[in-house]
């Protein structure tokens, strides 16, 4: 017997890489990790399908509202309270000085979840954004220095400080051995206090 | 604007279901919550809900004012109580403006909807907080704890409206 292929429709479904237990990153272990033809499978994660994004209501698989398709245009970012968001809709939230930098669901600061995949691509941009918001916050009178305890509050924070608060907050961002997850947004508040800790630690050491 | 249209299926949708269901704490409070001309305009909408249980202003309704920002949901929108019909001490009876953190923009999350900051003006009016009052007098009855005074006045000013 003879066959002759005539067309081939083939069909694909996507979802987010999403850490399949949100409370322990460890366990993500995909279901059926290879199947007979080597292509690594994952089951489709139901986290991704089911849910909203808390700020515009759409599937974490759908696009915020400006956007027209999903996908690595429209991309989902993954907080380390395990609150998640379309990127856009986020990054909108917290550009906006109220937001104080909070995740909009549980008010606590709003930082990258570490190790997890879809965030690598966003860390530059929110890093960018919690150095500006924190130089509006200042410039606004704004700053809330009784967000960390009395350490800052002798300060007088001028632009020279911005500045170098900036520079600070860049060289730890850039240096390979502190940890990424440390330093978004949420914690534009408190870089200082971060180095000061850091530096207090090593004296101790000595 | 996309988010407001999804609010507005799911809050027909759930208004729909609250009919059927008896069991929520919540079911039957709100009897309306729509955009006053859903065709042309939803940043305009009108709601109407009831009086809780167990206080004076149990057996009426009361009509509220939703205009939705152009940033919704990234700021609140705004609710007032339509003019002249809300006696209650944070509610400027004047004009319906309510005093209630999360209509401000400092304590406003994009987490909250329409249905659930409706649902927070209704248990408002269940637990009155006389501590930062937009009408004086009631809220200095309350404070006093002269809740005769207070509940009369309040029927005084419902019953006005009636007739």
């Amino acid at each position: 017997m003879k066959i002759e292929v005539q067309n081939i429709y083939p069909l694909v479904a996507w979802s987010w890489d999403m850490p399949k237990n949100l409370d322990d990153p460890d366990s993500d272990e995909p279901d059926n990790a290879n199947d007979s033809y080597g292509i690594r499978r994952r089951a489709p994660n139901k986290n991704a399908v089911d849910d909203v994004c808390g700020i515009c209501r759409a599937s974490y698989n759908g696009t915020c509202p400006n956007c027209k398709f999903p996908g690595t245009d429209c991309p989902l970012v993954l907080g380390r309270c395990n609150h998640n968001f379309h990127f856009h809709c986020i990054y909108q939230w917290l550009k906006t000085l109220t937001s104080k930098g909070l995740c909009p669901m549980c008010r606590q600061k709003f930082r990258l979840k570490p190790n997890a995949t879809v965030n690598t691509d966003h860390l530059g941009a929110f890093k960018e954004l919690a150095i500006t918001t924190r130089a509006r916050l200042i410039s606004e009178g704004l700053f809330d220095e009784d967000e960390e305890g009395d350490d800052d509050s002798e300060y007088a924070y001028d632009n020279e400080e911005v500045q170098r608060d900036n520079r600070d907050y860049e060289h730890i961002w850039n240096n390979p051995s502190t940890e990424y997850e440390e330093l978004t947004v949420g914690d534009m508040f408190n870089t200082r206090r971060y180095i000061d800790d850091e530096e207090e630690e090593d004296d101790e050491g000595y | 604007m996309s988010r407001i249209i999804k609010e507005y299926k799911t809050i027909q949708k759930q208004l729909n279901n609250n009919r059927n269901n008896q069991d929520d704490e919540f079911n039957n409070i709100i009897v309306s919550l729509a955009p006053i001309d859903p065709d042309q305009d939803l940043t305009k909408w009108e709601a109407v809900i009831k009086g809780p249980q167990g206080t004076p202003y149990y057996g009426f309704n009361f009509i509220l004012y939703i205009t939705i920002p152009q940033e919704y949901p990234t700021v609140p929108p705004f609710f007032e109580f339509q003019p002249r019909s809300m006696p209650h001490c944070n509610v400027n009876y004047n004009t319906g403006e309510i005093c209630l953190d999360i209509l401000k923009q400092d304590h406003w999350t994009p987490v909250w909807n329409l249905m659930s900051t409706l649902k927070a003006i209704w248990l408002l009016l269940k637990d009155p907080v006389p501590e930062s009052p937009l009408n004086v007098d009631l809220a200095n009855l309350l404070r006093f704890g002269d809740l005769s005074a207070y509940n009369g006045l309040i029927n005084y000013y419902l019953n006005i409206n009636v007739v």
